[in-house]
């Protein structure tokens, strides 16, 4: 189930790359209602729609966002009776009405989403469980609002003197507008946006780190989330007349998202098969085959033991169900050009030879690189002094205490522009903790951090990141749904100046910016010689591979610190001087400044021009790499002994 | 003043009911790391069997077999859920156990709805009832021994857990379940286990509450919400204090409707005052207790 995060012109859907079938299905989409009877064929169309953008609204939200939501139900009524009560006292009828309920219907999300800030997973289910309960209790209760029990009644919808109480008509509104919205949410899935969204799915804390600010897009999306399933509240209305909260209870927000998982959750077409198989199932199937079943209302019964079975077997859902046959296709087309190959040998059996010779033996390790790394350091040379450059980064006696331990006590350092800065120390020493406090993750409990000129001590992350602050993290966070190409696209975001609305309506800007960048991730890619692997997922790639994927992806947004935590861990020795020669080209190419986190002494005293020393939260020593490697404190702490050198 | 007291003893023997659902979803959440939403679904349902065995005239069992018969059927179910449904997602993201529990929830709803309908039956009331005035306040004896007995089934859960293997064995699987495999725990065993107690717990939770608010799915499920706020107030991990928070919501469930101020009665001006109550009470709580609950950022993200 990848949400692409979409990658160019190859990978257009088929109705895009034939025009006369698409024109085609167009023609068939608006012909067939006036073929078949409007009863029950066009009103169930028209329930389908809703419905679908009812799932919609949590693809967006839990598929691509991963938060999840069980109050879509309540949140739903909120548009179907806001765009009620405009229409019956300020006379603003559908259409108008419409986008007013979804704003009703997003404030009312936003609501919600508010402690979905500080709140995630487990704990937000049971937030939107009570908040559920308290919106259809206040629903029923607020007569002035949703008439009760009993509920609202609107007069039929007219588009100037035409009833559109004929369903036929209706249902090109009510599509129009489903695949409207549909295409929005699309185009936002599909740039910045949506890159911005995944990255939060996968780890917030990478998200941050990547400058992206999570308040605003989660925010963000529980709005478009709300304004969506606004929207189908308010169609629900208009194709009834009527509406009652008895139709916006807990069980239709639990149907909602079983719905939605039963699609694949993520997939927009997915949520538009199982939406349309629903209603079909729920307004003729089941009536017409099991009519005693279906009053009693056996279909929410086969919608929950679905969901229940496909967790167990098919985790991915109807979406994943097409990807997976899609491969299978593919494998057998595979397969049959290797038999060919074999029965005429040629430049094709070569090629498919290659293909697979390079599917195989992706890795970092390259016999040259050790000489090249050597010719570097060389080329260097022995320094005695540190660089005599003004310092970017500045950390004064900084202090983090976790409940009754001190991680960090007072521990002071001073990265230099241009230079090449270690820190190390044992296990435990506060290494990674001090990273968290210079990245913005932890605020400390003492001291001052100073970055490019400025106090940034109380800066959250992403702004941190902004100022021109990238990180990779000692266990990687990548996305393992998406590409390597798409991983470092999410790196841009800084990098990238169309704002929400551009990326909405993909306008002109949006799209030049992601071309722009895209070439950028290219560049990135082939300094690091990676370019041939851009559109393989990341999933089951050699660790190698993974730590050059993330620190490209810290490079795309051109930081002037870069901060690296332990990026050679899980590496043999051919990959950490391969990689080790990747940071010095690095720096001398394209000149960020780096502080690096390591236990390979090999890599620290190869690439560091002055190293730092953390031993039980406390500074222990600095100074350049061969004072280092002499200094019995260092040694001691190290081998608790004396007498061995480091390195 | 009189109104007040005597509204806090009526929401003691509500807020001890949620404290047992409380404590059945905490016990679950340690041993298995699953947020058992379907918590309400299962004492829901098991209500409905006692139900189903004690009135209907074709089955006639004399209640207190039917109330064996319903334990036993929540121990079943218990021992169904986690080794059908949920063992085999142990590797998955935590939310698609979630999403399972769900998938319970909505199961067990409509196959009620189905069965008996939403209109509400009438629960055996396992309780004598009549009633007791003490200074002028007068109390339901069923209430009464609901408060007792739910007060010592917790206690016997916290003594469980405290003090016997089983209850170190849960903690140890819940701390670190690999650690705990290697050590010889039995992972899987004390996992089951955990999950039938924490069902018959709730099906007692059922049983006990059906009498008292009616027997319909929706107004079962719903008595869980409360519960689950409050083992949010014990960090999904301490039944102690779930407990305590069950008890406080229970009180405030109690009191808010009649709260006075002057000629301004709460329960006329802010509609569903107690469920807006208990919603803000669990954001705020998030919020609030977030950083010291959880710790740092890094430690939020595994979770």
């Amino acid at each position: 189930m990848a949400i692409a995060v979409r990658a160019p012109a190859e990978k257009r859907s088929l109705l895009v790359r034939v025009p006369r079938l698409r024109t085609v299905g167009l023609l068939f989409l608006v012909i067939w209602p006036w073929v078949l009877p409007a009863q029950p064929w066009s009103s169930m169309a028209v329930a389908a729609a809703i419905q679908s953008l009812a799932l919609v609204s949590l693809v967006v939200l839990t598929g691509w966002v991963g938060q999840i939501s069980l109050a879509q139900a309540a949140i739903m009524g909120v548009g179907a009776f806001s765009a009620a009560q405009i229409t019956m006292h300020l006379g603003i009828d559908f259409p108008f009405h419409v986008p007013i309920a979804g704003l009703a219907s997003a404030g009312t999300a936003v609501l919600i989403g508010l402690p979905a800030l500080r709140i995630k997973g487990l704990y937000l289910a049971i937030a939107t469980l009570a908040f559920q309960w308290m919106l259809e209790e206040s629903l029923l209760q607020m007569h002035w609002f949703s008439g009760g029990f009993n509920g609202v009644t609107i007069p039929t919808p007219k588009i100037a003197t035409y009833s559109l109480s004929n369903e036929r008509l209706f249902y090109y509104f009510a599509w129009g507008i489903a695949a409207l919205l549909m295409l929005l949410v699309a185009n936002m899935r599909d740039s910045k946006t949506g890159r911005a969204w995944f990255a939060i799915r996968g780890s917030e804390i990478a998200a941050r780190s990547m400058g992206i600010n999570v308040t605003r897009y989660k925010l963000l999306a529980f709005a478009v989330s709300g304004f969506v399933i606004g929207v189908a509240g308010s169609l629900k209305l208009n194709t009834v007349g009527s509406a009652t909260p008895l139709q916006y209870l807990f069980p239709f927000s639990i149907t909602f998202l079983a719905l939605a998982v039963l699609g694949g959750i993520g997939s927009l077409a997915g949520a538009v098969a199982i939406a349309s198989i629903f209603i079909f199932l729920q307004d003729y199937g089941f009536p017409q085959i099991v009519p005693s079943l279906a009053q009693k209302g056996a279909l929410p019964i086969l919608a929950a033991a679905l969901l229940i079975v496909q967790l167990i077997t098919n985790p991915g859902g109807l979406a994943a169900t097409k990807e997976k046959m899609k491969e299978d296709i593919a494998k057998r087309h595979l397969r049959k050009k290797m038999r060919q190959a074999r029965k005429n040998p040629g430049p094709a059996a070569s090629q498919a030879a290659a293909l697979h010779e390079s599917a195989t033996t992706i890795t970092l390790a390259d016999p040259e690189a050790a000489a090249r790394l050597a010719e570097r350091v060389a080329a260097r040379g022995e320094r005695a002094h540190r660089l005599d450059s003004p310092a970017l980064l500045r950390a004064e006696d900084v202090t983090i205490r976790f409940g009754g331990v001190v991680a960090n006590d007072k521990v002071s350092l001073e990265v230099r522009r241009g230079e090449i800065t270690g820190l190390i120390g044992p296990n435990g020493a506060g290494k990674t903790t001090h990273f968290n406090t210079l990245n913005g993750l932890l605020v400390p409990d003492e001291g001052r951090i100073h970055f490019a000129g400025k106090d940034i001590t109380d800066m959250p992350t992403h702004e941190r990141a902004a100022m021109g602050m990238s990180r990779t993290f000692q266990i990687m966070r990548l996305f393992p749904r998406l590409t390597v190409f798409e991983n470092i696209m999410v790196g841009t975001h800084l990098q990238n100046t169309a704002g929400v609305t551009s990326n909405v309506f993909m306008l002109p800007r949006s799209r030049n910016e992601d071309a722009r960048l895209s070439e950028r991730c290219r560049e990135i890619l082939a300094l690091l010689g990676i370019d041939h692997l851009a559109d393989e997922r990341v999933a089951g790639m050699p660790f190698g591979i993974l730590r050059l994927v993330e620190l490209a992806r810290a490079l795309v947004a051109s930081p002037q610190l870069l901060l690296l935590d332990e990026p050679a861990s899980g590496l043999d020795v051919s990959e950490t001087d391969a990689f080790s020669e990747h940071l010095m080209r690095i720096r001398d190419e394209m000149g960020p400044t780096i502080l690096l986190i390591e236990h390979d002494m090999r890599l620290v005293m190869n690439v560091s021009d002055y190293v730092y020393v953390l031993e039980f939260g406390k500074n222990l020593a600095e100074g350049v790499p061969s004072e280092i490697q002499q200094n019995p404190d260092v040694i001691a702490a190290y081998l608790g002994g004396e007498g061995v050198t480091v390195g | 003043m009189k109104f007040y007291i005597q509204n806090i003893i009526l929401g003691l023997p509500i807020g001890v009911i949620w404290a047992l659902l409380a404590t059945s979803v905490v016990m679950i959440y340690r041993a298995s790391r699953v947020l058992n939403l379907a918590v309400g679904g299962i004492s829901m349902i098991s209500a409905y069997m006692l139900f189903q065995m004690a009135n209907d005239e074709r089955w006639g069992i004399p209640l207190p077999i039917a109330v064996v018969l319903t334990i036993l059927f929540a121990a079943a179910i218990g021992w169904i859920i986690e080794r059908i449904l949920l063992r085999p997602l142990r590797d998955r993201p935590t939310l698609v156990s979630v999403i399972m529990t769900i998938g319970i929830l909505s199961l067990t709803t409509e196959v009620a709805s189905m069965v008996w309908t939403v209109d509400r039956q009438p629960a055996p009331n396992l309780l004598p009832t009549g009633a007791i005035r003490f200074w002028g306040i007068a109390l339901g004896v069923d209430q009464i021994l609901t408060f007792f007995i739910t007060m010592a089934i917790v206690g016997v859960v916290i003594y469980l857990f405290r003090a016997t293997t089983l209850g170190v064995a849960m903690r140890a699987v819940s701390d670190d379940r690999r650690a705990a495999l290697l050590m010889g725990v039995p992972v899987d065993r004390v996992s089951s286990l955990t999950w039938i107690i924490g069902s018959v717990l709730g099906a007692i939770a059922g049983i006990l509450v059906a009498p008292q608010v009616g027997l319909t799915p929706l107004g079962m499920v719903f008595q869980s919400i409360p519960a689950l706020a409050a083992a949010l107030f014990g960090g999904l991990v301490s039944i102690e204090l779930a407990f305590g928070g069950a008890m406080v919501l229970g009180v405030l469930w109690s009191v808010l409707p009649g709260v006075e101020l002057g000629a301004w009665r709460l329960h006329d001006h802010v509609i569903g005052v107690q469920q807006i109550a208990i919603f803000a009470l669990v954001v705020v709580f998030l919020v609030v207790r977030w950083q010291q609950l959880f710790g740092s950022a890094a430690k939020e993200e595994e979770i």
